[in-house]
């Protein structure tokens, strides 16, 4: 589904990313742990395609085409979704027009109950939500636009842990949990900070990423346990 | 032409013979109006009155219309219109109205006008007022408007056509207590047109409120928009809004908040801020699969968009259609 090639990327000319390799199959679902300022939010930034950061080498290869110079709205189109962490408020925007710009609003009031959304269809897009209601939100927008490849930012931050739950199943439910395996076709990139999502939402393959490198891969549940006894910086070096 | 309850319509000077009173609505020319109303809020030299020419407009105690009234002003052959009206809304009333004011004239025309309005104690006005003027309209249009005590008064102004110069001058007196208004603007200004916007609002009673916003988007044109509001009583709140959006370097928009107060428990507040199209907005609608062109759009409409709750739903129908066809055309 997502494949990245030897990436390096820059902001302003300061170099963010380095070298880095990621594969990710159909019905796959990966995760980056690695601490504050590592890169990992400019990973998902640069896959989505946002202009700021720019790949000075190496490719993206999204369903085997080649997406390193398509816009945001063009990779969008083809199937890649994310989750934003700390998304703009949008002045006069609605969330429920927004579903109308997508021709999504029947099915937007059933996912919104879901999510306990109905109180913040009608007010503008993330203007003075809380930490979960965006979460809540971002999910949502998900929801409706159905992309093929989840990029998920930080799903946890900021939501208290009953509604870790809520989100984590709803998660679940995103990524197709109740279909047999073989039926499963979606894909997910997971950044997570506490790993606290990973009590929820199963994941196949784990990385962490220190000062803007990809470093080994492991089995998530073991990479966050290394993490919880010996910190980031420890970790990074046990996985070399 | 005049169907009282639904239409009120105005061409040139006085080309309508008006005399109308139905269902508890009066519409009779301004000279009938009361001399307790006739110039006693607006100035007697205020603009070029030398004509008494315009409507009295008198709904009556108690009287809820749901529906809007629609009064429309038009310049059609004559290259000028000068007019006066009077609006008053008799206690425990509930009115809507929507005017809108445009001329068919490629060549120059004025529209000069003073409007006197008293919205008296309990009663709900609110006051639609949308331009359609074309690239050679000069408009001045003052308002005077009065509220009592418990009654609110709701305003909003839309202009997104070319238009040489708009001047306009707002004072309202909030004089009984509990008395709140909310006014806002906005303004789509393009090549070679010029809007000068004063709003003054006075809290002269205790508990009244004010809320004034103004939304501005120049692609050429001039917007310069002072706004004022001066505390002469206690438990006051009065807050101003300014926003403008410049889409390239073309036009200018100059916005001037003062706050005065003249008694010390009071709440009063402003905020005013002028930029371009914010890339981080696009780029988010973006990432939802929405093109740029689209993204800056739905951010434009937002931004005119204005929520003002207490306008029927009719109404704001009507502002959302303006406010697409704009969009067809192009921002």
């Amino acid at each position: 589904m997502l494949k990245i090639e030897d990436l390096f990327v820059e902001i302003e000319g300061t170099r963010i990313l380095n070298h880095i390799n990621l594969h990710i199959g159909k019905n796959e679902r990966h995760v980056i742990f690695g601490p504050n300022g590592a890169g990992k939010s400019s990973l998902l930034m640069t896959i989505m395609g946002y202009p700021r950061y720019k790949v000075v080498q190496g490719r993206i290869l999204f369903k085997d085409m080649d997406i390193t110079h398509l816009s945001l709205d063009e990779r969008a189109k083809m199937g890649i979704g994310m989750m934003h962490q700390r998304p703009p408020t949008i002045k006069g925007l609605t969330l429920m027009k927004l579903m109308e710009v997508f021709g999504k609003e029947k099915t937007a009031q059933e996912a919104s109950e879901k999510l306990k959304l109905n109180s913040l269809l009608n007010r503008d897009i993330n203007c003075n939500f809380s930490g979960g209601e965006i979460k809540r939100s971002e999910l949502f927008q998900l929801f409706i636009q159905n992309p093929d490849l989840f990029m998920l930012d930080e799903p946890e931050s900021g939501v208290d842990l009953g509604n870790v739950e809520v989100m984590g199943n709803f998660v679940n439910e995103l990524l197709e949990e109740n279909l047999k395996i073989k039926h499963r076709k979606r894909s997910a990139l997971i950044i997570t900070h506490t790993g606290f999502i990973l009590r929820y939402v199963t994941a196949d393959k784990g990385y962490v990423m220190v000062n803007g490198s990809l470093i080994g891969m492991g089995n998530p549940l073991q990479i966050l346990k290394e993490i919880e006894k010996h910190g980031f910086d420890r970790c990074a070096e046990c996985l070399i | 032409m005049l169907d009282i309850g639904k239409n009120i319509c105005f061409i040139e000077d006085s080309s309508i013979n008006i005399a109308e009173e139905h269902a508890g609505v009066a519409v009779l020319p301004v000279e009938r109006a009361s001399k307790d109303y006739l110039w006693k809020i607006a100035p007697r030299d205020d603009i070029y009155q030398k004509e008494e020419t315009g409507i009295f407009l008198n709904v009556k105690k108690d009287i809820i219309l749901k529906e809007p009234l629609y009064a429309s002003f038009l310049i059609h052959k004559s290259n000028r219109q000068i007019i006066h009206n009077v609006i008053v809304i008799e206690s425990g009333a509930s009115v809507h109205i929507f005017t809108g004011c445009a001329s068919h004239r490629q060549e120059g025309s004025l529209h000069f006008s003073t409007t006197e309005i008293y919205v008296k104690k309990g009663a709900l006005l609110t006051y639609m007022m949308f331009h359609d003027w074309n690239k050679n309209s000069e408009v001045k249009s003052h308002t005077f408007i009065r509220v009592e005590e418990d009654a609110t008064f709701v305003s909003g102004y839309l202009s997104l056509h070319p238009v040489k110069v708009v001047d306009i001058d707002s004072h309202l007196q909030l004089n009984g207590k509990n008395a709140t208004s909310e006014e806002a603007t906005v303004i789509y200004a393009r090549e070679n047109s010029v809007y000068n916007i004063d709003t003054h609002a006075f809290l002269n009673a205790p508990n009244t409120r004010t809320n004034i916003v103004s939304r501005n988007i120049t692609n050429g044109g001039i917007v310069h928009t002072e706004g004022q509001i001066v505390a002469n009583a206690e438990k006051t709140k009065g807050h101003l809004e300014c926003d403008g959006l410049m889409l390239s370097n073309r036009g200018k928009i100059c916005t001037i908040p003062a706050l005065e107060s003249n008694v010390a428990d009071v709440e009063l507040s402003h905020e005013a801020a002028v930029g371009k199209l914010s890339e981080e907005e696009i780029e988010y609608l973006m990432s939802r699969g929405i093109s740029y062109e689209e993204a800056q759009s739905l951010i434009i409409k937002g931004f005119i968009n204005i929520d003002m709750p207490e306008l029927p739903l009719s109404v704001k129908k009507q502002i959302k259609n303006i406010i697409n066809l704009l969009d067809k055309n192009g921002f």
